[in-house]
């Protein structure tokens, strides 16, 4: 076995005094950290395996658990911090790149905290969301850049197609085989309950969640597992995923030993095959290639859904969207690079792309500057966190927001980013049938919708304070936002002005 | 009548339920003081072979063949509640025998116990659903 | 006479007096205008004709060196924002460097018949809501004001110094054959200080420059327009309508009125503005009306869309220089009007769109078009207070924001149409009105011509929105 040279990174802190040695936690935890000791009648745990998820704490009646950080340390060196080190032990040892999931846990700045809203006072009447209209509907597609009219001088109200949201936030792509029926099934269940949108992800759609269609997106990757005729007409649009924020440029590997009979049928490869997504797409290696996939698209569902592009924030990717919004795709929807994944590359999901702050307020300028904001939608994803997250979004630009993080956190995910170990304690990121079912899809419903609608709450609370009563009107509105502690450069690409300007 | 219902299909066999009940019949307030180092009797046990589990209780039949069988007249029906007055239970067995879903069991002091979903002790309400964390036991109307 | 007393008034004085009169003023106000006839003390001192100077037209004389070529396809696609008069002020922030949001006063009157009457009703009615604003800005609008040269755009121009005129004539004279050109007369007012030069220019396209623009005539002359505006420092086109004027400055709207000598114009139709700006930014160029081409907008209300909306407008060539909300509400409703075609009803569905459940109530055909309307010119909704007056060519449209969080007042009596912030407004020069209403939010009052009806509005009621 060798030296161990890895420390483990919690201790599972038990208070005997509280343990009532129901052995709930032993039975929970997949990582087998707990056991019960017969000789001493007490139960015990073994932290080295402990991926800090939650499960047991959360579960245990008596609030007998805590998991805590160790204090076990190496010398202090600001360079050679311990998890570098910790790194290169793993490295040395395996020999192989180091995975990771979920976003990227590193310290960059998180612009949406350096933004400040504004708020009526005297000189405008701030608006009661409880007595007065407040409106979130948000339509996604093409607008008509000339009004037509027929013979008779009515207006041709024939537009390209629309998405209609409720709430201009919707659930993004997450693949049945990165996480599980249930998670699937929890997200579709809310989003037609919401009156939004959930996204297959790359892997396809099974056939139990064809009824939902109305408010699915189906996804088409570099993979194209799972896609077909009846596919592309399932959803109420679809979206061509070029990349992912986590891992731009990176593709994608499930493994063989997830691919079970469900997953094999649904993504159209056999049983315990490796899936592999191919880092781009294979016929669009230029903007020309990928215009000629967006038409083929359309073409195949006779031009009644709205067509995505999703790519990742890059370093151009004003320039890329504007290629985009000229490439007939009615939708762009950007991934920052804080966005969560099932499994990427540590080193590409911590140092690859840029925030999608910064890039949202690029892109929409520069569409803006070229006429042509109105040829497209813009979504944003990529750690949206909160309501205000979801507001400062819209106002820099946006017309909707995509959360995915957020949504896996309501149905119980305590991102222990362990997601790649297929192990997951909630039921989300696993297929194995015995954790899977711990995902109860009314309960994750619920909380979905719960989310999205406390969410929606605080929008229409701040925006009624700003005296705006139709989300539309605070789209790109960047007066409304003001930076704090930031400088030039960022205040300039970002379009506000500092607090206090 | 609202009664217990078991969802197997989302049982976790996690036995938080068991525990639960025991607490919330122990007329202690807090749970650790009710089950630290104590037997466990629960009105309400987890069954469970390979991958299928599901916890059964007293289902509050509408014609209790226990309340027929008991020789001592200890169990009633109340509002379609079934309770047992542990004053007049001899410890006879009779009911368990009757009871086809195995829901009475002896006590720990000897005579016999069932759920009477909670609403004869100081919860008023079913104390298992409410700790249950996957919604595999629901307390509805149906 | 309320409006005399507060100008003699100062300091701690001055602020308790303007509170009281603030509480008392409406009911006051009408009481006096309704039982009192006293002269202002201003109808005496206007006894200057009709200066005819501005007729006596003369093209520029050509040795102006020539500037360097301007081509107006240029005002299209530079971005960079200028500081309108820049250097001219310094002391306080100007238009076009702070949004600066403001509370007014704002009247409005035509006749549908077409008969022409003088600036002195709109001055009458607008010196009745004198507290509504506060000296820093006031104005008017005339329709039908220039009918000798009705083919001709009337450009009037505000400068700062010879040399920004210089630039500025030269620039015109190289896009526009210019028929005529004028100061504009003035009365002076001890309450007006600080003006610029106003001149007055009737021009047409110079047809080469025309036709090798690819442009319409109209859209031509509103770059032309844009350009100076952006890009001539210390010249401001104030008014650039056909067969229109606008008339504004720095001061109480009553002293604007006699500045510009009103009386002495005839139009069927005048609107006029009061100002309360939260600042002093003190530039002329600032006060309302805001027009382009024959569209003026007087405004009260700070809306909470206004950077959305400019962010939107600003792509079809439009440049918000000025920071306001009438600026960018008149560049709105050019766009909509002209560029796209919507009839004026169907450009109030779309900058006060209906709430989608007033929307859903109605019936298919209706709920097509207002989904169409909403949904594609999403981001022309116009949200916060306002109500706002705009005139066009043949007619006027008031219109309030959706929840009607300005006052505005309709009424009628025989030919005439009025609008105003308030009812005394309207009670001042018309007492006795047939019909008096208050329209509701978002639905908009149009009053066309008589003569008008049948043409691209064909459709609209000669007061609909009733
Ligand atoms: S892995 Fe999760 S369930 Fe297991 S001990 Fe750690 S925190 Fe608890
Ligand atoms: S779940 Fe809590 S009380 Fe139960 S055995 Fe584990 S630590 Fe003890
Ligand atoms: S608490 Fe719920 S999930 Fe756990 S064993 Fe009991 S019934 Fe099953
Ligand atoms: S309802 Fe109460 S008594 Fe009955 S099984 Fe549940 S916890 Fe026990």
């Amino acid at each position: 076995m060798g030296i161990n040279y890895l420390y483990p990174d919690f201790e599972v802190i038990r208070n005997q005094d509280r343990c009532i040695t129901c052995r709930v936690c032993e039975r929970q935890c997949a990582n087998e950290v707990h056991s019960f000791d017969e000789a001493t009648g007490r139960m015990k745990a073994d932290e080295s395996k402990c991926v800090n998820c939650h499960r047991c704490v959360s579960l245990c009646p008596t609030h007998a658990l805590k998991i805590v950080r160790t204090d076990h340390i190496f010398k202090e060196n600001a360079n050679w911090k311990g998890e570098v080190i910790q790194d290169i032990y793993r490295q040395a040892e395996s020999g192989g790149v180091l995975l990771a999931s979920m976003g990227t846990p590193k310290d960059y700045p998180v612009y949406w905290d350096k933004m400040l809203v504004n708020a009526s006072q005297v000189t405008n009447p701030s608006i009661d969301p409880l007595r007065e209209p407040m409106e979130t509907r948000t339509y996604l597609g093409q607008k008509a850049s000339a009004v037509t009219r027929d013979t008779n001088g009515r207006i041709i109200t024939k537009t390209a197609p629309q998405l209609k949201l409720e709430i201009p936030i919707m659930f993004s792509a997450m693949s049945y085989g990165s996480i599980s029926y249930n998670a699937h099934k929890s997200l579709a269940l809310a989003a037609q309950k919401l009156g939004i949108y959930y996204n297959t992800g790359e892997g396809g759609l099974h056939e139990d969640f064809y009824q939902y269609g109305k408010n699915t997106i189906v996804q088409v990757a570099s993979g194209r597992f799972g896609v077909h005729p009846g596919y592309l007409n399932a959803g109420a649009a679809i979206e061509i995923k070029m990349g992912q924020g986590a891992k731009p440029g990176i593709g994608g590997h499930l493994p063989g030993s997830k691919i079970g009979e469900d997953i094999s049928k649904t993504r159209m490869i056999p049983l315990h095959s490796d899936a592999i997504s191919p880092a781009p797409h294979h016929d669009i290696y230029s903007i020309e290639d990928l215009r000629q996939l967006v038409f083929a698209l359309k073409e195949a569902t006779a031009y009644t859904k709205p067509v995505i592009v999703k790519v990742a924030a890059v370093h151009n990717i004003s320039a890329i969207a504007s290629g985009i919004a000229r490439s007939g795709a009615d939708i762009i929807a950007i991934d920052g690079f804080r966005g969560g994944t099932g499994a990427a590359p540590a080193r590409t999901r911590d140092n690859v792309g840029i925030p999608i702050e910064l890039a949202l307020a690029s892109v929409d300028e520069r569409l803006r500057q070229e006429g042509i904001r109105g040829n497209v939608s813009l979504v944003v994803g990529g750690s949206i966190r909160s309501s205000s997250d979801v507001l400062k979004a819209v106002a820099l630009g946006a017309d909707a927001v995509y959360v995915a993080t957020s949504a896996l956190i309501a149905l119980g995910c305590h991102l222990c980013r362990t997601c790649h170990s297929g192990k997951c304690n909630w039921g989300i990121a696993t297929q194995n049938p015995e954790l899977v079912k711990r995902l109860n899809p009314e309960i994750g419903s619920e909380r979905l919708v719960n989310l999205i609608t406390a969410w929606n709450h605080e929008l229409k609370e701040m925006m009624g304070g700003m005296g705006i009563n139709s989300i539309e009107a605070l789209r790109g509105n960047r007066l409304m936002l003001r930076g704090i502690g930031l400088n030039e450069t960022e205040l300039q690409i970002l379009g506000i002005k500092h607090a206090g300007a | 009548m609202k009664r217990i219902y078991v969802n197997e299909q989302w049982c976790l066999a996690c036995h938080l339920c068991e525990y639960y009940c025991a607490y919330a019949n122990s007329g202690l307030l807090d749970m650790v003081q009710a089950l630290k180092d104590k037997p466990l009797h629960p009105r309400i046990q987890v069954e469970q072979k390979g991958t299928v589990s599901f916890a059964v209780n007293c289902r509050h039949c509408s014609e209790p063949l226990c309340l027929k069988s008991c020789i001592a007249g200890a169990i009633s029906q109340k509002d379609g509640l079934i309770v047992i007055d542990q004053d007049k239970c001899v410890g006879c067995y009779s009911c368990i025998m009757a009871c086809p879903y195995g829901a009475l069991m002896p006590s720990e002091s000897g005579v016999m116990q069932k759920c009477e979903l909670c609403a004869t002790n100081s919860h008023g309400l079913p104390v298992c659903v409410q700790g249950c964390p996957n919604q595999a036991i629901v307390y509805e109307e149906r | 006479m309320l409006a005399y007393s507060n100008c003699i008034l100062h300091g701690a004085d001055a602020k308790i007096m303007l509170l009281t009169l603030l509480l008392l003023y409406v009911p006051l106000s009408t009481y006096l205008q309704k039982h009192l006839t006293i002269p202002s003390p201003r109808d005496k001192q206007m006894h200057f004709r009709y200066d005819k100077a501005y007729s006596i037209g003369q093209r520029r004389p050509s040795e102006v060196p020539r500037m360097r070529e301007v081509s107006v396809m240029g005002a299209f696609f530079s971005y960079p924002r200028r500081r309108p008069m820049n250097g001219y002020h310094q002391k306080t922030p100007l238009e076009g460097e702070v949004r600066i949001p403001s509370g007014c006063a704002i009247s409005g009157i035509i006749s549908r018949s077409g008969n022409r009457f003088s600036g002195r009703e709109a001055i009458s009615s607008i010196a009745v809501m004198h507290d509504r604003s506060n000296g820093l800005g006031g104005g008017f609008a005339g329709y039908g004001i220039y009918p000798e040269y009705a083919d001709f755009y009337a450009l009037h121009v505000f400068y700062y110094s010879s040399e920004a005129k210089r630039s500025c004539e030269e620039f015109l004279e190289e896009h526009f054959d210019l028929i005529n050109l004028s100061k504009i007369p003035t009365t002076k007012q001890h309450a007006i200080t600080d003006e610029p030069l106003i001149w007055r220019y009737f021009v047409t396209p110079l047809p080469t420059k025309l036709a090798s623009s690819q442009l319409d005539e109209k859209e031509y002359t509103s770059r032309c327009v844009i350009k100076v505006n952006k890009e001539i420092d210390g010249a401001y086109v104030f008014s650039s309508g056909k067969n229109m004027g606008v008339f504004k400055a720095v001061g109480y709207p009553e002293d604007v009125g006699e500045f510009y000598r009103l009386d002495d114009y005839e139009g069927y139709s005048w609107t006029v503005h009061g100002r309360y700006p939260t600042n002093t930014p003190g530039w002329w160029g600032g006060a309302h009306p805001f027009s382009l081409l024959d569209y003026s907008v007087v405004h009260n209300g700070e809306i909470s869309s206004y950077d959305a909306n400019r962010r939107f407008i600003e792509m079809f060539g439009y440049a918000c220089t000025l920071m306001t909300d009438t600026e960018v509400i008149t560049y709105m409703i050019d766009y909509l009007n002209r560029k796209q075609g919507l009839s004026f009803e169907e450009v109030a569905h779309v900058i006060a769109a209906p709430f989608w459940s007033t929307i859903e109530g109605k019936s298919q055909e209706e709920r097509e078009v207002y989904t169409y309307l909403r949904n594609t010119f999403a981001s022309m909704l116009i949200t916060g207070p306002f109500s706002i007056i705009l005139g066009f060519s043949g007619g006027l449209m008031a219109l309030n924001d959706r929840l009607k969080l300005r006052s505005l007042v309709a009424a009628e009596k025989d030919d005439r149409v009025y609008l105003a912030s308030e009812e005394a407004a309207i009670r001042v020069i018309c007492p006795e009105p047939d019909r008096l209403w208050y329209p509701s939010g978002g639905k908009p009052v149009i009053v066309t011509l008589d003569s008008q009806q049948g043409g691209q509005d064909g459709h609209q009621l000669p007061v609909s929105g009733l």
